[in-house]
């Protein structure tokens, strides 16, 4: 018995997708899924990076405001530069014209330097001169601790200028004195310093 | 016919159908769901239930879904609603949906944007096919009236295809080598279908004078000189003439008897759907 008489059906629906269809539907919706998947662990990644930087961020303005121990990897060389730099600039940064003015504020008349020996890195003050008289001296002395920074101010050596030093111009008293020097003192006084 | 095109009655159609789908599933699982073969045509239903019975008569489909609550249902259009679309085999339609695509140009090309909207039925046998539009009836409204009754329409396919595969089957010389042809009679209607080598390859509608046996072979007449000559008598199927039909014995075989309701019962009371 033939039965395959066609049979059209108003009623059919469209015709069904080929099998094919399917499989590259399959296909697609699993990778939209792995792709899916993807990007929403990469999309959590950054949030957690963003979230790290801005804890780095709220903890860097402390950190800025601390100074800086020279970097671990940094070559002696460097070293050695960056202290010679340092030494260079804290000698500019010295008060020499504080001191010297200070000390010559304090002179009184009839008092003649001859020397001054000071160094930028060491306290140390040594003042050489010569004084008609002993008062005048010790009244130096006593003036020029009086300043702010000036410190174990004292007269090393007093002798009577004899010899040829006797003969000169200006007889009296050869004297030594010594002093330390506080250097950032002597610098914030400088305001109200006198000049 | 009745038509029920508002939202409103589609809901309640389709709270109906709800509530008797419980009923319809168990009665389908005890096997007690009537089923019924109707035949749609310009006067009304003719039905029969499925594996035998007398026919039955209702004025609409309306009517004849009240009177069937909950049965299931195929249905035979009538030859009047059926335009068939004719498609060369040169134009190597891949598929359904392609020949669907066509025969929906053609039909809107040669009746109007109307037809548009004209559900479709492709079929194809062998590297043959076809399509077949409907037109004066609204199987949606029909549907949506069925369900408000419980009733499953599992079918809607033009008359011809059954009684093709009915006569076929009864008939041996229509499967027979070479060019053969049946042509069905509905009324007035008739469908003049060409079977080369066991397949359908030719689709053709025409119009009876009368519903008259004289109309017949005059039809007949004029169809035997298209196209190339057949291998053998055409067979005449059908009904609804309005006199016994006295066909000369050489010009076509009868099958059945073309006035009474016999032969309409004969050729689409069974189901090919099913015995397939």
């Amino acid at each position: 018995m033939t039965s395959h008489w066609p049979q059209p059906d108003f009623l059919a629906r469209a015709p069904r997708r080929p099998a094919v269809a399917w499989l590259w539907l399959a296909a697609a919706l699993v990778v939209a899924a792995l792709v899916a998947d993807d990007w929403i662990g990469a999309h959590r990644d950054l949030a957690e990076q963003q979230q790290r930087l801005a804890r780095a961020l709220q903890r860097l303005p402390a950190a800025a405001a601390r100074p800086r121990p020279p970097a671990a990897g940094a070559s002696a060389a460097d070293a050695d530069a960056i202290r010679a730099a340092r030494a260079v600039v804290d000698r500019v940064a010295h008060p020499w014209d504080q001191i010297l003015a200070n000390i010559e504020a304090e002179t009184p008349g009839g008092l003649q330097w001859l020397a001054l020996d000071h160094d930028a890195d060491d306290p140390a003050v040594r003042l050489e001169g010569n004084a008609v008289d002993v008062a005048a001296v010790l009244h130096f002395v006593d003036n020029l601790a009086d300043h702010p920074g000036w410190s174990e101010v004292v007269l090393g050596r007093l002798r009577s200028a004899e010899g040829r030093e006797a003969d000169a111009a200006a007889p009296g008293w050869h004297f030594e004195l010594r002093a330390a020097v506080d250097a950032p003192r002597i610098a914030q006084a400088r305001p109200t310093g006198e000049r | 016919m009745s038509r029920w095109p508002t939202s409103a009655a589609a809901l309640r159609a389709q709270v109906v159908a709800t509530r008797t789908g419980v009923t319809r599933a168990w009665a389908g699982v005890r096997g007690r769901l009537p089923r019924h073969v109707a035949y749609l045509h310009a006067q009304g239903v003719a039905s029969w239930l499925a594996g035998g019975g007398a026919a039955e008569h209702a004025d609409s489909f309306a009517a004849w879904c009240a009177a069937h609550a909950g049965a299931d249902v195929r249905l035979r259009i009538a030859g009047e609603f059926v335009h068939g679309v004719a498609v060369d085999a040169g134009l190597q339609l891949r598929d359904a949906r392609a020949v669907r695509q066509y025969a929906l140009q053609q039909l809107t090309h040669y009746h109007g944007p109307q037809a548009a909207a004209w559900p479709l039925a492709a079929w194809a046998d062998g590297a043959q096919c076809g399509a077949c539009g409907l037109h004066g009836v609204d199987l949606a409204a029909m549907c949506v009236e069925a369900a408000a009754h419980g009733v499953r329409v599992l079918a809607a396919t033009p008359a011809w295809s059954t009684a093709l595969a009915t006569v076929a089957a009864a008939v041996p010389e229509l499967r027979g080598a070479g060019r053969r042809a049946l042509l069905l009679v509905e009324g007035s209607a008739a469908t003049w279908l060409v079977v080369t080598d066991g397949r359908l390859v030719t689709l053709r509608q025409r119009f009876l004078d009368a519903p008259q046996a004289d109309a017949v072979a005059r039809l007949l007449a004029t169809l035997a000189t298209e196209g190339e000559p057949l291998a053998g008598l055409p067979v005449v199927a059908g009904w609804g003439l309005a006199a016994p039909a006295a066909l000369p014995a050489d010009i076509a075989m009868v099958f059945g008897a073309l006035d009474g309701p016999g032969a309409m019962a004969d050729c689409l009371r069974d189901s090919p759907e099913q015995r397939a």
